[in-house]
């Protein structure tokens, strides 16, 4: 199933946060590989578009996020100060969908298992941010 | 392809096979090392275990055998196993005096069960092989219901221990529920068979695969991936499926300790062992607890220790 994602990796210090978009079949296992000292907190799913779709909506999404702040790179990890969670958060979850597969903690679910995350009602920013503050 | 031998065949020729013949004293004292095909009836069993069989209790120093458990859930289970036809033919081994080897189980089931079975008898065995067989890892919950249901189910592999272990137990506990008595005598010693439990796997698939999946992918976060946490997760689950994954999700994503399903998962990684089946029903019991508020929509208040204190001395 081809799916658009969103994740969400805490910094160690709480002073920054990173935000990882992509579309692939195998999201689990792309959002853990990264090579970067953050823990992954939260990640959002929409398996329900079509594989140019996704793309779509992905180049979409990475567009908005480096006009919030371009934190260079290959353009699909962005670095931003956690003043600004609010607003990234609210422009990502934007494009998903209001019932939305999402996985808190997921640094402490394995790679192969998605029995914990839920297709749930969008979570509020100011929920999430409780956990990428240190 | 399993294809069925024939008495014509000549793997199966009556030279070898007498499916009529029975085992005899004499047989037994035959000279030489001999493998045999037969019937042990009940009789025979009973008068080899008397008169062909020494256990350490006997205090007789050159024994051959370990003590005898008459009344051990392995010994029950091979009874009712013969009892229901559900027994295959196995090795019954006798040195060049005509005692008992291996087999002192399986005769005593046999004498119990009151049923003649099919049997493979060496006599003439040397008694240093008793050193050197025997001693591989038996079969565990998670082989036998892996070599039937799960095969069947195409269940992947990475989920059996946590399915046969979840499965078995919620297993116990809806059967012990169910019994007069004390529940913890009661779930130690009850003992399904197979054919039982594969039936209860079964009827309970659905549930027993998901709690599997659950149960792996909470690994990474203390004791809730053990029974003590999902046997009342699958209890809730049973009851209620939306509600189950509510509680799921609000113990991964809710911060407040007054949340039944937070509460668990911080009262749970405080525990630092549980040895005992004692300890392990004692904390089940808080988690269930946790859970019969989260169903009521009920906050957990704790009172302060030092207030609790003061109001027992009172």
């Amino acid at each position: 199933m081809h799916s658009v994602y969103a994740a969400f990796y805490s910094c160690e210090k709480g002073t920054d946060f990173i935000v990882k978009v992509g579309n692939s079949k195998q999201a689990n296992k792309r959002i853990r590989t990264v090579m970067s000292p953050a823990t992954l907190q939260d990640t959002f799913k929409d398996d329900s578009l079509t594989k140019e779709k996704a793309i779509e909506t992905e180049n979409e999404i990475n567009e908005g996020l480096r006009s919030i702040f371009n934190s260079g790179g290959s353009g699909e990890f962005h670095l931003y100060d956690i003043t600004k969670f609010t607003k990234v958060c609210k422009f990502v979850l934007g494009y998903f969908p209001n019932q939305v597969k999402h996985q808190p903690q997921a640094s402490l679910v394995p790679v192969d298992c998605s029995a914990l995350e839920f297709r749930v009602a969008k979570p509020t920013a100011t929920e999430l941010k409780k956990n990428y503050i240190r | 392809m399993v294809t069925k031998l024939k008495s014509t065949d000549k793997k199966f020729s009556k030279k070898t096979y007498n499916p009529m013949s029975k085992l005899t004293t004499e047989e037994i004292d035959e000279k030489g090392w001999n493998v045999k095909k037969t019937f042990i009836d009940p009789k025979t069993a009973q008068e080899i275990l008397n008169e062909r069989n020494s256990n350490p209790i006997d205090r007789v120093p050159e024994y051959t055998n370990r003590n005898l458990k008459k009344r051990g859930k392995k010994t029950d289970l091979l009874i009712r196993d013969i009892k229901a036809n559900n027994f295959f033919p196995s090795l019954i081994k006798f040195d060049a005096g005509g005692q008992v080897l291996d087999g002192q189980h399986r005769l005593y089931a046999i004498a119990q069960a009151g049923k003649t079975v099919k049997m493979m008898v060496e006599t003439g065995a040397d008694r240093k092989s008793m050193i050197k067989v025997d001693r591989g890892c038996p079969r565990s919950i998670k082989d036998i219901l892996g070599l039937s249901v799960f095969q069947e189910w195409g269940l992947d592999p990475k989920y059996w221990t946590h399915a046969a272990t979840l499965g078995k137990a919620f297993f116990g506990y809806i059967e012990t529920l169910k019994m007069k008595g004390s529940f913890m005598s009661n779930l130690a010693s009850w003992s399904p068979t197979d054919e039982e439990l594969f039936a209860f796997f079964n009827k309970e698939r659905k549930l027993i695969e998901w709690s599997a999946g659950t149960a792996k992918a909470l690994l990474g976060r203390p004791k809730l991936h053990g029974r003590v946490f999902m046997i009342p997760l699958m209890f809730l689950r049973k009851i209620d499926v939306k509600l189950a994954e509510a509680f799921l999700y609000d113990l991964q994503s809710n911060s407040s300790e007054k949340n039944p399903a937070v509460w668990v998962a911080s009262y749970l990684a405080k525990q630092e062992g549980m040895n005992s089946r004692a300890e392990y029903l004692f904390h089940s019991k808080k988690v269930f607890g946790a859970m019969q508020a989260y169903i009521d929509g009920k906050n957990i208040v704790r009172k302060p220790k030092e207030l609790a204190k003061l109001e027992r001395n009172k």
